[in-house]
């Protein structure tokens, strides 16, 4: 007997359902699991309830990396779509060799984030990178030693997150700007409205939704963030850049302490779901509106 | 009024070529330094032409650069890196568009929430499914295996994938279907014979996406990829970060640009396609 | 020449009864139109035969052998659809060959019947072409040479010539009967365009809610509408209708309405008439007569607009509250005045039940 070509399109998403469920929501609800044991070397431990919450919380190195969390990824994201606007308003003046300059804003996107870091760290390194040029110059007072102060390395991570991803927001604002009627600027034009106005007023709020899924992408990116530390400062000076995800992968294979490691990563889950459901919320209000 | 626009402009063009610049410098330093000797790095500005344009540090990134004690560089764990890239893009492209096709165009009841489930999971960091895996892998035997990390990456690579190749086949008739099933066509003959070919230009936007991804992968090829098969980020962060005595940064630079070289070719080949692909993920439905 | 049985289909999706019930006895070689409004499951009905859609209930025979739970392939049918569904990345040839590589004919039978096919519809030099480079008239003739060299035992058209201009429409018209000559195949062709389905069907069901209304040649469906949505559904403009009474006297039928009395001698009554029955009366703009003077049987009406068609004149009327058309010469259109008597044709009349609407 032939198979029905219905009985055959279920058939094939089977392997990857299979896969999403074991894979992605069986290892969460395992990991959640884990976070309320004593387990340390191996996930053997008793039942804890919420101590290993309470130890993950008075740990100060937990808290720093929780809050870089929030400063990084707030800096990062606001200077993402900041740039990425400028950038995609200016380009959508009409200007020349536009496309020449989508290329170079665009390229970083496809480098790797330990990539993006090590050149950062290179140019950045106070002995031999812009410190050293800038104090060659003749400027002996010169100093730009964040990648080595606990106060300022986490802004180095900014600076290169920006650089690697700034591009692919202009590249998203400007696809938006250019899905604007031209009937809307004619509009504007004739009611004697100034561009400046007319981006504020009128274009801006329409791409509503843009910035939404932007915020959303980026803040995708933050609380993935871990090769850029690594690459860049590997957390240091101490743990001054330490951030969640590295918290979490260095307890569960370097410190052997996996139910802390959980109990963090149970608490990145739970960022992960305020943020959806914050976008959920934003897109649902732009449809109400 | 033609003077202020034509100050505007000005102005414009003097942002974007700052813009540029910042964007810019640090690949051209990353160049410069690596063609640079060891010598001349250590005196002179990242901002200065090298004296002698010289291929050595290249030729150490690839052969004979050390890691620990292992002096062999990184040209291994660039045929590593292409053997992961190669593998895991081809099966999640095959599995990804059957996935698509299913999905949109059979009128199965579950369609929606299955997509939704996949799509839900794609949100998850990886370090909270990290672990589970690992030892998932492990009481299989397959801890640290070529199997491992591609399996690991056409998991992670899937959703997005799947909804790249769904929202194309929604948009196509219907009736398409309709008349290939008049015609006795089955499942995966109206797959090979029409929508394949109907969606070249799909798979190029999906292969993209996924290349670049698996390429750029750090952690999962740090945690699940070992020793045999470790991708050639984990071997260059090892290489610049475990390096003994006087850092040669000049090896260094020369081995970051080998590794962002494969994915920065695809971007720069591709153009259209390229944005395409990272702007896909941009348009969840 | 295959005969096409359908038995009792249904189809629902969910609560909502899109086939209830169908009974269609299709005979060999037919050319049966499905005609309907949209959404009274017409297509649904098409699809059911083709087994796109799969039937909740009953039996669809060909030849006797029910193929309702059967692989559309395996039901021996050539379809073509509104958007003619060509696959876009195979040239002509390689369309019309489609079905037949995938069943693994050989190579020599294969060209036989593309380029007979390809003769038959005058397609040869456009064989190597791919779809987007053929006009929508082109197309269609793939789509339906496509069908063409299945040799297939029915054919089935959803909605063959809504995407095409207005000249072209009545061109492939033409030729889809010529085709159905031709073959002499039994054809089945949904459409919600009265013209097409008049000028093409041997038989046509006209279909609402799910149920055949009437099952009837053109002449049938348009001179004795079983149902008033039949009568209403057919013709433009649609028939005119009136609440009456009838009156039965010494065995002569004859219709009441207010003061006017129409004699009803010639009309076929389905059953025996009753004194004092309601009826809905119904006649067709081009079975009245117009006059400027009253007589027996003619209606008092005013007139409340005049529509040039050019052959022939619409006159659309005030019967008391009811708005009726009716169709005239240009002449006698221009000798009206505001005032006019509405006089049915005795041989143009369709009495209708009120409550169930159905063919007195």
């Amino acid at each position: 007997m032939r198979i029905r070509p219905q009985t055959l399109a279920r058939l094939v998403l089977v392997p990857t359902i299979l896969l999403t469920v074991i894979g992605v929501y069986g290892s969460i609800l395992w990991t959640v699991n884990i976070s309320f044991t004593s387990s340390g070397f191996l996930p053997t431990g008793k039942y804890v309830g919420l101590d290993r919450y309470y130890e993950l919380w008075g740990q100060a190195r937990w808290r720093v990396a929780y809050t870089n969390l929030f400063v990084f990824g707030g800096l990062y994201i606001f200077f993402c779509i900041g740039a990425g606007l400028l950038l995609a308003i200016a380009l959508d003046q009409g200007v020349r060799g536009r496309s020449f300059f989508q290329t170079i804003f665009l390229y970083p996107i496809a480098l790797s984030f330990i990539v993006t870091g090590l050149a950062w760290r290179w140019i950045l390194n106070p002995t031999t990178g812009l410190e050293a040029y800038v104090r060659g110059l003749g400027y002996e007072g010169f100093s730009f030693g964040w990648l080595s102060d606990p106060d300022m390395a986490i802004f180095t991570l900014v600076i290169a997150g920006v650089w690697h991803s700034a591009g692919l927001m202009m590249v998203i604002i400007f696809a938006g700007l250019q899905s604007i009627d031209g009937e809307i600027w004619r509009a504007g034009r004739v009611d004697g409205i100034s561009r400046f106005h007319m981006y504020r007023g009128v274009v801006l709020p329409m791409l509503f939704p843009v910035f939404v899924t932007c915020l959303v992408l980026l803040a995708m990116n933050v609380v993935r963030s871990y090769d850029l530390v690594v690459a860049m400062t590997g957390g240091g000076p101490g743990y001054s850049t330490d951030v969640p995800a590295k918290y979490i992968v260095d307890h569960l294979f370097d410190r052997a302490n996996i139910g802390r490691a959980s109990a963090g990563a149970t608490m990145l889950l739970l960022t992960v779901m305020a943020i959806i459901a914050l976008s959920t919320y934003l897109g649902r209000k732009e449809t109400r509106r | 009024m033609k003077d202020q626009n034509a100050i505007a402009m000005a102005a414009i063009y003097a942002f974007l070529a700052i813009a540029a610049a910042f964007f810019a410098i640090p690949l051209i330093i990353m160049l410069l330094t690596s063609f640079k000797t060891a010598e001349e790095v250590r005196e002179g500005s990242i901002f200065f032409l090298p004296e002698s344009w010289s291929l050595a540090a290249w030729g150490k990134a690839w052969g004979e650069a050390c890691i620990g004690r292992v002096c062999e560089g990184i040209g291994g764990n660039f045929w590593n890196s292409v053997l992961i890239t190669v593998l895991a893009t081809s099966i999640s492209l095959l599995l990804a568009s059957l996935n698509g096709f299913a999905l949109a165009q059979w009128r199965l009841r579950m369609s929606g929430p299955i997509l939704g489930m996949l799509l839900i999971g794609a949100f998850i960091p990886y370090q909270i499914m990290i672990y589970p895996l690992v030892r998932l892998f492990a009481t299989g035997g397959m801890h640290q295996t070529l199997g491992a990390i591609v399996t690991v990456h056409v998991l992670f690579g899937l959703p997005i994938l799947t909804l790249i190749f769904r929202n194309f086949y929604i948009g196509l008739p219907e009736e398409l279907i309709k008349a290939a099933r008049v015609d006795g066509a089955g499942f995966f003959q109206i797959y090979g014979m029409i929508i394949v070919p109907m969606s070249v230009n799909v798979f190029l936007v999906a292969a993209i996406l996924s290349i670049t991804g698996v390429w750029n992968d750090y952690l999962l090829g740090l945690i699940f990829a070992g020793p045999n098969f470790q991708p050639m980020t984990v071997s260059l962060q090892n290489l610049v970060g475990t390096q003994m005595g006087l850092p040669e940064y000049n090896v260094n630079m020369a081995a970051t640009i080998l590794t962002a070289l494969p994915p920065l070719a695809v971007y720069l080949l591709s153009g259209k396609y390229f944005v395409r692909g990272v702007t896909a993920g941009a348009v969840k439905g | 020449m295959t005969r096409v049985e359908i038995d009792g289909v249904e189809r629902a999706y969910g609560a909502v009864k899109v086939l209830k019930g169908i009974h269609l006895d299709i005979e060999p070689g037919e050319f049966v139109v499905l005609l309907g409004p949209s959404g009274c499951g017409k297509s649904t009905l098409l699809a059911s035969i083709a087994g796109l859609d799969p039937v909740q209930g009953g039996e669809i025979r060909f030849d006797g052998r029910d193929v309702a739970r059967d692989e559309p392939s395996d039901r021996e049918i050539g379809m073509v659809f509104q958007s003619y569904a060509l696959y876009p990345t195979m040239t002509v040839r390689k369309n019309m060959s489609f079905a037949l590589r995938v069943a693994g004919m050989a190579k020599p039978e294969i060209d036989e019947r593309v380029n007979w096919a390809a003769g038959v519809l005058q397609i040869e030099p456009l064989l190597e072409r791919k779809p987007a480079a053929l006009s929508g008239g082109q197309r269609q003739r793939v789509a339906i040479g496509r069908a063409l060299v299945r040799k297939a035992k029915v054919f089935l058209f959803d909605e063959p010539l809504s995407n095409l201009d207005a000249k072209l429409r009545g061109e492939m018209r033409a030729e889809i009967k010529a085709l159905h000559e031709k073959l002499q195949t039994t054809f089945i062709y949904v459409t919600h365009d009265q013209i097409e389905a008049m000028t093409l069907a041997t038989r046509i069901a006209v279909m609402s809610g799910g149920e055949i209304q009437q099952f009837g040649t053109p002449d049938e469906i348009y001179r004795f509408p079983q149902t008033r949505f039949v009568a209403d559904f057919i013709g433009a403009p649609s028939m005119n209708f009136v609440d009456a009474v009838l009156r039965v006297e010494g065995g002569r039928a004859s219709l009441e309405m207010g003061q006017v009395r129409v004699e009803l001698d010639d009309y076929a009554f389905a059953a025996p008439p009753r004194d004092g029955q309601p009826v809905i009366f119904g006649t067709r703009p081009e079975r009245i007569t117009l006059q400027g003077d009253p007589s027996p049987g003619a209606i008092p009406a005013r007139v409340t607009g005049v529509e040039p068609m050019g052959a022939d004149t619409l006159v659309w009327l005030d019967t008391d509250g009811h708005r009726w058309s009716a169709r005239v010469s240009p002449e006698e259109a221009n000798a009206l005045g505001r005032e006019v008597h509405a006089r049915p044709d005795p041989q143009g009349i369709s009495l209708f039940e009120p409550e169930s609407e159905r063919r007195l």
